[in-house]
């Protein structure tokens, strides 16, 4: 029974050794207003915030990270049990640096952007709250055309949050914009075991921003440009319903969280 | 104190500005390793007010500049994994070093448990009653009261925006992803409970292994049992015209039903919806070898290439219902019954000119065909869905009462044909999925038997010089009965190791055919037995299939290496005939793919691969195929070795939104035999064939381009096809080399003139051409032309009208067709009705002519289409 338990003790003091090289995800709750028009048009998706060894992270939905790990399973047929994610990208955060990447998965195209933002941020003093059981401090930014309000706990001085904002002296645990048409909400801390980062960056092309607005641009008018894929050929009838449903849908997406290209 | 704090806020405040410091330094670990990313935050002395702070770079340091004119400030340096340090200095411009010791930080895994979203595996229940609402009417109404549940246009559920993936109905699944049938027809009157299934995994094997966010909706009936149904119901002229589907159901606590009857003259041929098959089946089918084959026929009309509707003449009856009833332990029982009754009728000509290597030989035929379609499925599945196994057993009986009936004036001479086409078939499939240690295995077992009882009888008798020693007589009628029995049985799992994925499968096919053959004449004059078949044959195969799949980087491959032995027996006692062959066959097939830049890809694949005769390859004596085709094959079995080479360019550009392929493809088939086709004076072909090894290349050649200009908000499309086939034949006993080309360009323009009106217009030019040692025969051209308008004036409203003009070279001249229709849809939104009014064929054309190349002769027929119509119809729920 001694040996058990001193056993059991070594195990913990082993845990608590390897929790200085632990990964964590962070889960969020996003409330976005899609239609920028409509206040109720409010949608929500969990957002993963994976931070790997404290040098880089990973933001994503929970739906891309299902679908990227089921892609890269034994399972594949799986992937018809899950539902489309609300957005495509994935953003990767290296921790040294400013350089943000976004990778962009339009199934049939694979897009790459590479950034450098270096947040501006404005530490409110005085005002603190509880999120999650962590004390969170206040702070403000303006992003691509929005202002935004972050609580940021430094008792988990992970320099990271939401999305692509960064460089608080700890964790960013909620975050808004002024007028809260995104809204993240962390309602999970937890240890992560799996640490692949199940993104293929190979198969995603670097592209300037500027391409990479072309590219929306144009999709937007002819939405079914993204099913162009050598190989499969898709009827015209087909091609006009995506069309016609694609295009009644972006009537109401008109509301993006970058609002302005540059930030400014 | 707190009175000093404030007191020092005021002047740190008031004062500010006056003095700058600047604080850095380097933060190392006690084995002198610098600490990067830890927050180092100034703050006012024992308080949580940051005035600035800073991360440690890469190399550890760190640099903060603050105002303020405390006297003394706080330096906090936090970093996970190493002990907190908080520092007091003098508000002075210094170099501050820290050494960091180790620590395990200890992290609060906190999980809020009532997150509205992840509540996990909870089953919630929404009462009907509770959410119903004056003017619903089907449970579809009141689900969209339910919070968290939004009804879609096209029927598709959702539930906290996401879709469902499955909705039951006291826990059955009968319609699978049709359930929008149910949805919109089911009164909510008589439903009690809707039950939400959160994170709802449907194949329970898989449970534990791959998560789903999903969730499913089950429906808890009032009664023991509710009946509804929707109808479609359509008429028109002329003739009489009517197109009909009623489409009723029944759910049940333990028993499920939907049934289905379709009825139409119109020429919508709704046997095809009978054959709704996965890639998989169809890939097993074709292994298996045991769809209906007919062997004998009537001497067939070549149909139109193009909408059969414009052509079918058909009379169909289609019965189907499916059945689920629920039994104990998880099983369920599902039965699937069908019922098809056809009669459908051809009328037309054909000009036939054979080649020989000297001469040509020119056949007439009138043709009126009559067919007539019975057929019977059934398929019984039991299956078992737990958290341990799953499981599929399907027990699938067909039968097919075929006949035919053509009559065909050929010169001033009359021929009749009677055909009895049957054919039987029983089948058995088992699929299992179960664990094995970490792997999911999956075991496939199939066992089939089957039956052909077929008999062709002529009027008059044919082949005079073979059948009655060179004298005209009345009647000949060939027999023909074959039975077969067959079975696969593989084992097989999927592992990935790295950038590789490995999918072994071991697995043994048998199948055993006996062929029974007899023709008989009128005169009973020559009643040898060189007119009987008694085949016994065997086939058997062993196999090992090794799948590979690497990834990496710009790099695809994928390698497949199956290991297949091959037993081949085939005797006919009476005559004395018998060959046997075992074969050890290698198949690897590699492609590769790799990714050039942003927008090319290259990719290009090699494959070997043997086939091998079937039963109706090698039959040692004559068979009547039809009236003017005897044969009989007495040689070695058809051996066939495939190598193929492939090899594509792609462009995408979606930013200029330019698309562009170049696909290349070689086949070489190398033969064991060469095929001896005798034309006989009356047309009559005979064919041997001959044990001599031969060639057959192919070549493929075909390109695609598009492009999208958004100033005009329009697609063009471009596209080019080029085939060559080189082969031998033998003609009349010469050994001929033969060349078959075949061109074909496509061009396409799709223009959105307005969100409410689009416009397609393609042209097609087709030319074929062939060539007899070395000598051209005539070219054969067809063009191709189509503009659709889509016209949308309203949501609920749709009208279209397509246009076709076709233009073939026919052998002495040229024919044009000219084809319009007009579609006119209105849906009546408030009572879900759908009028639609269709005018097919507004033009008149009576008939249809083209020319097709075959081997060795040039065929021209004329079909006769269905006249001009108008139909009306009408969509609406029972």
């Amino acid at each position: 029974m001694k040996q058990y338990f001193i056993n059991l003790l070594l195990f913990f003091l082993l845990i608590q050794f390897a929790y200085s090289q632990t990964n964590y995800r962070v889960k969020y709750e996003l409330n976005f207003q899609i239609d920028s028009t409509n206040s109720k048009s409010i949608q929500n998706e969990i957002m993963y915030l994976d931070i790997k060894k404290s040098k880089y992270s990973y933001f994503r939905p929970e739906s891309i990270f299902l679908k990227d790990s089921i892609l890269q399973s034994n399972n594949p047929q799986s992937l018809f049990s899950i539902n489309k994610p609300k957005f495509n990208y994935t953003i990767e955060k290296v921790f040294n640096n400013n350089n943000i990447s976004s990778y962009y998965d339009y199934t049939a195209f694979k897009f790459k952007l590479s950034e450098s933002i270096d947040f501006k941020w404005e530490i409110i003093n005085g005002s603190t709250k509880t999120v999650l059981d962590y004390k969170v401090h206040k702070a403000t930014t303006s992003f691509k055309g929005r202002n935004y309000t972050a609580w940021y706990t430094n008792e988990i001085s992970i320099q990271d949050g939401p999305y692509k904002f960064k460089g608080l002296p700890g964790l960013i645990l909620e975050l808004y914009d002024e007028k809260n048409h995104y809204h993240f909400k962390a309602f999970s801390i937890q240890e992560l075991s799996d640490n692949k980062p199940y993104i293929v960056s190979e198969e995603y092309k670097l592209i300037s921003n500027k391409d990479f607005n072309d590219f929306k641009e144009r999709v937007k008018q002819k939405p079914s440009l993204v099913l162009q894929n050598p190989g499969i050929q898709i009827p015209k009838e087909g091609m006009d319903k995506y069309d016609r449903n694609h295009r009644e849908r972006n009537k109401h997406k008109n509301n993006p969280i970058e609002l302005k290209v540059n930030n400014e | 104190m707190k009175q000093i704090l404030i007191l020092g806020f005021f002047i740190g405040f008031s004062l500010c500005g006056y003095s700058q410091t600047t604080i850095s330094g380097i933060l190392k670990t006690e084995h002198a390793k610098p600490v990067s990313s830890a927050s180092v935050t100034i703050t006012d002395l024992n308080t949580d007010d940051i005035l600035n702070y800073a991360i440690s770079d890469g190399d550890g340091r760190f640099s903060i500049s603050i105002k303020s004119s405390s006297k003394e400030l706080q330096l906090n340096i936090r970093s996970m994994g190493y002990k907190t340090i908080v520092k007091s200095f003098d508000n002075k411009t210094q170099t501050l070093d820290f050494v960091l010791q180790e620590e395990a930080t200890e992290l609060k895994e906190v999980v809020i448990k009532s997150s509205p979203i992840s509540r996990k595996g909870d089953t919630i229940n929404y009462s009907v009653n509770a959410f119903s609402k004056q003017e619903d009417r089907t449970i579809a109404d009141v689900l969209k009261n339910m919070p968290g549940i939004e009804v879609l246009s096209d029927g598709k559920i959702l539930y906290q925006g996401k879709p469902i993936n499955k909705y039951y109905i006291e826990g059955l699944d009968l319609l699978e992803g049709k359930y929008n049938l149910a949805n919109s027809n089911l009164p909510y009157k008589e439903v009690t409970k809707v039950q939400i299934l959160e994170n709802h995994q449907p194949i329970k094997i898989l449970d534990s292994l791959v998560y789903s966010d999903q969730a499913a909706i089950n429906i808890k009936l009032k009664n023991s049992y509710t009946f509804t149904g929707q109808a479609k119901i359509g008429s028109g002229l002329s003739p009489l015209l009517w197109d009909v589907n009623l489409t009723p159901m029944l759910f049940s606590k333990k028993q499920q039903m939907l049934s289905s009857y379709q009825t139409n003259n119109t020429g919508n041929n709704v046997a095809s919806q009978l054959k709704v098959l996965t890639l998989e089946d169809l890939l097993e089918q074709f292994e298996r070898n045991d769809e209906k084959q007919d062997w004998l026929a009537i001497q067939q009309l070549k149909v139109p290439n193009f909408s059969e509707k414009r052509w079918l003449d058909n009379n169909i009856h289609l019965i189907t219902t499916n059945y689920l009833y629920k039994l104990k332990n998880d099983y369920e029982l599902r039965l699937n019954l069908s019922y098809l009754n056809d009669y459908q009728q051809q009328n037309g000509f054909t000009n036939t000119q054979f080649f020989t290597a000297n001469d040509t030989i020119n056949l007439f035929e009138n043709k009126y065909n009559q067919l007539y379609t019975n057929i019977l499925e059934t398929n019984l599945t039991l299956q078992k869905n737990t958290n341990k196994n799953f499981l599929k057993n399907s027990l699938q009986f067909q039968g097919f009462w075929d006949s035919q009936q053509g009559a065909i004036q050929l010169n001033n001479d009359n021929v009749k044909q009677r055909l009895s086409n049957q054919y039987f078939k029983l089948s058995n499939n088992l699929k299992t999925l179960f664990p094995l240690g970490k792997q999911i295995i999956t075991l496939n077992s199939y066992i089939g038997l089957n039956k052909t009882p077929q008999s062709l009888t002529v009027n008059p008798g044919q082949f005079n010089d073979l059948l009655n020693n060179g004298n005209a007589f009345d009647e000949v009628a060939q027999e023909i009965a074959l039975n077969t029995f067959y079975t696969n049985n593989s084992l097989g799992f999927t592992k990935g190791w790295k950038q590789f994925s490995i999918s072994p499968k071991f697995g043994i096919q048998f199948e055993k055919q006996n062929l029974d053959s007899k023709i008989l004449t009128s005169t009973d004059a020559t009643q040898t037995n060189i007119f009987e078949n008694n085949l016994d044959w065997s086939r058997s195969k062993i196999y090992f299939n090794l799948q590979t799949q690497y990834k990496k980087d710009k790099w695809r491959m994928e390698l497949t290496m199956p290991l297949n032995f091959h037993n081949y027996h085939l005797e006919d006692k009476p005559l004395q005939k018998e060959q046997n062959l075992n074969r050890f066959t290698f198949e690897p097939r590699l492609s590769l793919n790799y990714d050039l830049s942003n927008f090319w890809r290259v990719g290009s694949s090699a494959s070997l691969s043997n086939q091998f005769g079937t039963i109706n390859q090698v039959y040692y004596n004559y068979i009547l195929q039809n009236y003017r085709n005897i044969q009989r094959i007495d040689a070695p079995l058809p051996e066939m070795q495939n190598i193929s080479y492939s090899a594509s360019i792609n462009y995408r550009n979606p930013f200029n939104a330019l698309f562009f392929s170049l696909v290349y493809s070689n086949t070489t088939t190398t033969n064991n035999l060469l095929y001896n086709t005798q034309i006989l004076d009356n047309g009559a072909t005979e064919l041997q064939a001959i044990a001599q090894d031969n060639k057959r290349q192919s070549h493929n050649f075909s390109t695609r381009s598009s492009k999208y200009i958004s100033s005009i908000n329009t697609n063009l499309t471009l596209s080019a096809n080029y085939s060559l086939q080189d082969f031998q034949q033998i003609l009349n006993a010469v050994i001929t080399d033969i060349a078959n080309q075949n061109w074909r360009f496509n061009g396409k323009i799709d223009t959105d003139i307005t969100d409410w009106l689009n416009m397609e217009l393609e042209s097609i030019f087709q030319l074929s051409n062939n060539k007899i040692q070395g000598q051209n025969n005539q070219n054969i051209t067809q063009k191709f032309h189509k503009f659709n308008v889509n016209f949308y004036p309203k949501d609920n409203q749709y009208i279209g009208l397509k246009t076709e003009y076709i233009k073939n070279s026919l052998l002495s001249e040229n024919k044009e067709n000219v084809f319009a229709d007009i579609v006119y849809r209105y849906t009546w939104k408030k009572k879900n009705i759908d009028f639609e009014w269709q005018w097919n064929n507004i033009f008149n054309t009576q008939n249809y002519r083209t020319v097709s190349i075959d081997n060795f002769s040039y065929l021209e027929s004329n079909f006769n289409l269905r006249p001009t119509q108008v139909l009306f119809k009408v969509r609406f729920s029972l």
